[in-house]
């Protein structure tokens, strides 16, 4: 893979995989369009050089026309279309992210081929798939590069993802939608397009069906595979008895119909085929859509959104750009030292387990010890590290630690963890 | 084989295996509620009572030995609050570092423990689910706003395997076990989590949630439990009148969702009270009050020293003198008893009931009863370990009160009221002078039932039918 050079290349190609682990960039002309334009009307000719100006410009972007927060997801949430330029700005960029989670994630994988066979290809398709879950999740004053969190967080998705499909192959619809939660029902409704009003009597169904219903027989035993239809008759009488007054009565047939029916529509979400995936990117219709909106100002302003690129400039001024850098070493510096006084064990547990990616029964094998020893280990010199860092920020910069406080701690060290041990494993 | 829990596991969250022991028995004690529904919450809530506290214990997760469910340590307690509502409460008592650097030796800290200014008792709210996606903690608005029932952090907890091991069948199958993959405080809840009035649940998504187990058990250690917990409005004044209209209207076993029936300051106060809450359980479980709700010796309880009616010390029931039960003054029992006899623990802990074979009751008022049909069910009761009373032994014995035998054809059987099985039983020769049940050992929470048989009726007919007419009984239902 050519590493990518220029500003407008990083901010509008998108990595096309081939067979193996080939790959080559191709051009996104709205983005590029959209980049160069940027580009120009930046009148900060100082700040316009870094990458991380334009991260955080994007950043900024997303956030400020963010309608739908945690419910976005790439092919669902009805977002503007600013939103999703600035969303796919981003997921240009985090290209290279995405790829390395892919990578590894797909050589771990490639060792239990009974467990998931697929393609790395596949598996940068899953990733990216899952973008605006993970740019929800991201938080710049944790001290992470973007490039950093974002491949933390897509190799976090594909273990979700991975650990989704498999139980969704075995599940039946019914055991399916028993195990779904009510928020991923919400969106799948959304998906299909049904207004609020229209998802009620799915969702009240569902919940009846969850009391009413629980498919598992004693541990062990097969479970029962669909209702019966006295299950069926105790649910309907659930429906009309707690229903909203609004709704008319339904009879248990047509609460089977209707949870069948959620079933499929939930299935095609969770399944997304290749065709909604390229919806990433965009089709002639986004082009239009676009046409008029690739002056940033005039875009912005008609988002809603009042302001210039200068003024955002101020927003994002150089010394948070610098202060984040500050921290960052900071963090290196006392991350390195603490490892450092980590009982030999732990550390070569780290260095497995983050550097060499083996999951635990390995390392079990690797240094002669069981398997809860090597879970209790990887806890322990996590939680070390975590305590040496906060303990020298109460110390060193009198930051009084609170539970949120420590939380984003929590989070940076991961997100160093995995670049400081990660960056090494790529060659 | 490597297995797809262990493949995708990831080392911010927790993953606790489930013994498949604790996962059987949680099943068999989960289904007595008026629905599916109810049964599954008090399956998972079960599971993580045990499997979680233990689990989180032997990984040493919170740095600490000891982890125990909240409310009451009992588990037959939680069944009433399942058929409400599901989760559970965890306690915690964290040490608390007060001063920490590090040395050339590595890190040192300065520790308090238990009890001081600064540490309180903290409330770990588990949250147990098997959704297969993991987008949001969904707490129910009783864990949040019913005062006594708000924790300090909340737990999201997917059960995994369940599936797994129901459908694929054994060869595939996935371990049981329980990954906890995120908390958040109570404020992060109230203040970041949409409320959803129609299920009246808190919805925390993803991307607030901390995922980091790690940061719990840091944050443990460095703060206090101030500022995790915002305020909530009182409950309702519910007058006796009410809350007996409401608990008709709730208790209704029809009826699907009680807890979204009535406005939740009402309906927050009938939970939140044990006994309305027993009683709101009774109306809508009746078929499973008896063996829920049946007179109950609770063996943990005497280690507390609360003894049930009946159940009398040796001295007291025999009284200081009297010619009563010579074998059991001899000491010639003593050197059979389980555990180490330890004077100063006083353990074995023993109490006996007397019982008059074919009696109406066990009482020793009955006059008319001839001294051979009196015996005496003694019970001793030791923890296992110093460390943990958690796991007991106990012992069971009948003993004749008065004469040196017992009666010939007195039968002494362990039944399990959970498998509807007897698990032994043992019948008296011409000439034996007490028996005894194999010693048992269990949990808290475990239940077992003694039941003594004699045949009346062999000695008032001895003609006739023997084997048909069915023996006089009297059933002791324990729970340790």
């Amino acid at each position: 893979m050519r590493p990518r050079q220029d500003l407008a290349e990083l901010f509008s190609t998108f990595l096309q995989l081939e067979t193996g682990t080939s790959g080559r960039w191709s051009h996104e002309p709205t983005l590029r369009r959209s980049i160069l334009r940027a580009l120009q009307l930046q009148p900060n000719q100082a700040a316009k050089a870094t990458n991380a100006f334009w991260v955080s410009y994007w950043l900024e972007q997303h956030r400020q026309q963010h309608s739908f927060p945690s419910s976005a997801s790439v092919s669902s949430a009805p977002t503007s279309s600013g939103h999703r330029l600035s969303q796919h700005h981003l997921l240009a960029y985090t290209q290279e992210a995405c790829y390395w989670a892919s990578y590894r994630f797909h050589k771990t994988m490639a060792q239990f081929a009974a467990i998931s066979d697929q393609t790395l290809a596949d598996y940068f398709q899953i990733a990216q798939a899952q973008f605006s879950k993970v740019l929800a999740g991201f938080s710049p004053d944790r001290g992470a590069t973007l490039e950093t969190y974002a491949e933390l967080a897509f190799t976090h998705r594909l273990k979700d993802a991975v650990r989704q499909q498999k139980t969704l192959d075995i599940c039946s619809n019914w055991s399916l939608l028993r195990r779904t939660s009510r928020k991923q029902l919400q969106e799948t409704l959304e998906y299909q397009s049904l207004s609020p009003a229209l998802q009620q009597p799915y969702l009240w169904a569902w919940l009846c069906f969850r009391e009413g219903w629980v498919g598992a027989s004693a541990p062990g035993a097969r479970r029962r595979l669909a209702p019966a239809t006295e299950d069926w008759q105790a649910i309907a009488q659930a429906y009309n008895q707690s229903k909203p007054p609004e709704q008319p009565l339904a009879t248990p047939e047509q609460l089977e119909q209707r949870l069948t029916q959620m079933a499929a529509w939930l299935r095609a979400y969770l399944h997304p085929s290749v065709q909604s995936l390229n919806q990433l990117q965009y089709g002639e219709e986004g082009e239009e859509r676009l046409a008029g909106l690739s002056d940033p100002t005039a875009w912005a302003q008609s988002e809603g959104f009042v302001g210039s690129p200068s003024l955002l400039t101020n927003l994002i001024a150089e010394e948070e750009i610098n202060e984040r850098q500050r921290q960052r070493s900071q963090l290196d510096q006392v991350l390195a030292q603490a490892i450092q006084t980590l009982k030999p064990e732990w550390q070569t547990v780290l260095d497995l387990y983050y550097r060499q990616g083996l999951i635990q029964s390995q390392i079990a094998k690797h240094i002669g010890c069981s398997q809860p020893s090597v879970a209790r280990y990887l806890l322990r010199a996590r939680e070390a590290l975590l305590n040496a860092l906060v303990t020298w920020s109460q110390q060193t910069l009198n930051i009084v630690s609170s539970p949120d406080r420590i939380a984003q701690q929590g989070d940076a060290m991961e997100e160093w963890l995995m670049g400081h041990y990660g960056s090494q494993s790529r060659e | 084989m490597a297995v797809l829990s262990e493949v995708v596991a990831d080392a911010r969250h927790w993953w606790i295996p489930l013994d498949p022991e604790v996962v059987q028995r949680s099943w068999q004690h989960s289904q007595r509620h008026s629905q599916p529904g109810r049964c599954w919450d008090d399956y998972l809530g079960r599971l993580c009572l045990v499997g979680l506290a233990e689990g989180l214990a032997e990984l040493e997760a919170l740095g600490l030995s000891k982890i125990q469910p909240g409310l009451s340590p009992s588990l037959s307690v939680w069944t009433a609050v399942w058929e409400g509502v599901g989760g559970c409460v965890l306690r915690v008592m964290p040490e608390m570092v007060i001063a920490e650097g590090v040395t050339a030796e590595g890190v040192t800290a300065e520790r308090v423990t238990g009890n001081d200014r600064t540490t309180d008792e903290i409330r770990l709210v588990v949250i147990p689910g098997d959704e297969i996606d993991a987008e949001a903690l969904v707490v129910p608005q009783e864990w949040v706003d019913v005062p006594d029932w708000r924790g300090h952090y909340y737990l999201a907890v997917q059960l995994c395997g369940e599936a797994e091991a129901a459908e694929v069948g054994d060869e595939e199958c996935e371990p049981y076990g329980l990954r906890v993959w995120g908390y958040a405080s109570h404020r992060q809840l109230k203040e970041r989590g949409d409320y959803d009035p129609q299920t009246r649940n808190y919805v925390l998504s993803r991307p607030d949630l901390q995922e980091d187990l790690t940061a719990l058990s840091v944050t443990l250690r460095h703060c206090d439990t101030q500022g995790t917990q915002a305020v909530v409005e009182p409950l309702a004044v519910v007058s006796a009148v009410q809350r007996e209209n409401l608990l008709e209207r709730l208790g209704d076993p029809a009826l699907a969702f009680p807890r979204l029936a009535v406005p939740f300051a009402l309906w927050g106060a009938l939970i939140q009270d044990e006994d309305w809450r027993k009683r709101l359980y009774q109306r809508r479980c009746q078929g499973w009050v008896g063996q829920v709700d049946a007179q109950v010796t609770r063996l943990s309880q005497w280690l507390e020293g609360q003894f049930e009616q009946g159940w009398r010390s040796l001295t007291d029931l025999l009284g200081p003198g009297t010619a009563f039960a010579p074998q059991l003054r001899s000491g010639m029992v003593d050197s059979r008893e389980i555990g180490q006899s330890d004077l100063t623990s006083g353990f074995p802990l023993k109490r006996a009931k007397s019982i008059i074979l074919g009696g109406i009751s066990g009482e020793m008022t009955d006059e008319s009863a001839d001294d051979v049909s009196r015996v005496i069910l003694l019970v001793s009761v030791v923890p296992t370990s110093i460390q943990s009373d958690s796991v007991l032994q106990v012992q069971v014995q009948l003993h004749p009160l008065c004469g040196q035998q017992l009666p010939p054809r007195v039968r002494l059987v362990l039944h399990d009221p959970e498998q509807v099985m007897d698990l032994q039983a043992i019948e008296s020769g011409a000439a034996d002078t007490y028996l005894q049940l194999t010693p048992l050992t269990g949990r808290v929470g475990e239940t077992f039932q003694v039941r003594i048989e004699y045949p009346v009726s062999s000695q008032t007919h001895p003609s006739q039918e023997q084997d048909a007419a069915a023996p006089w009984t009297v059933t002791e239902l324990f729970r340790l």
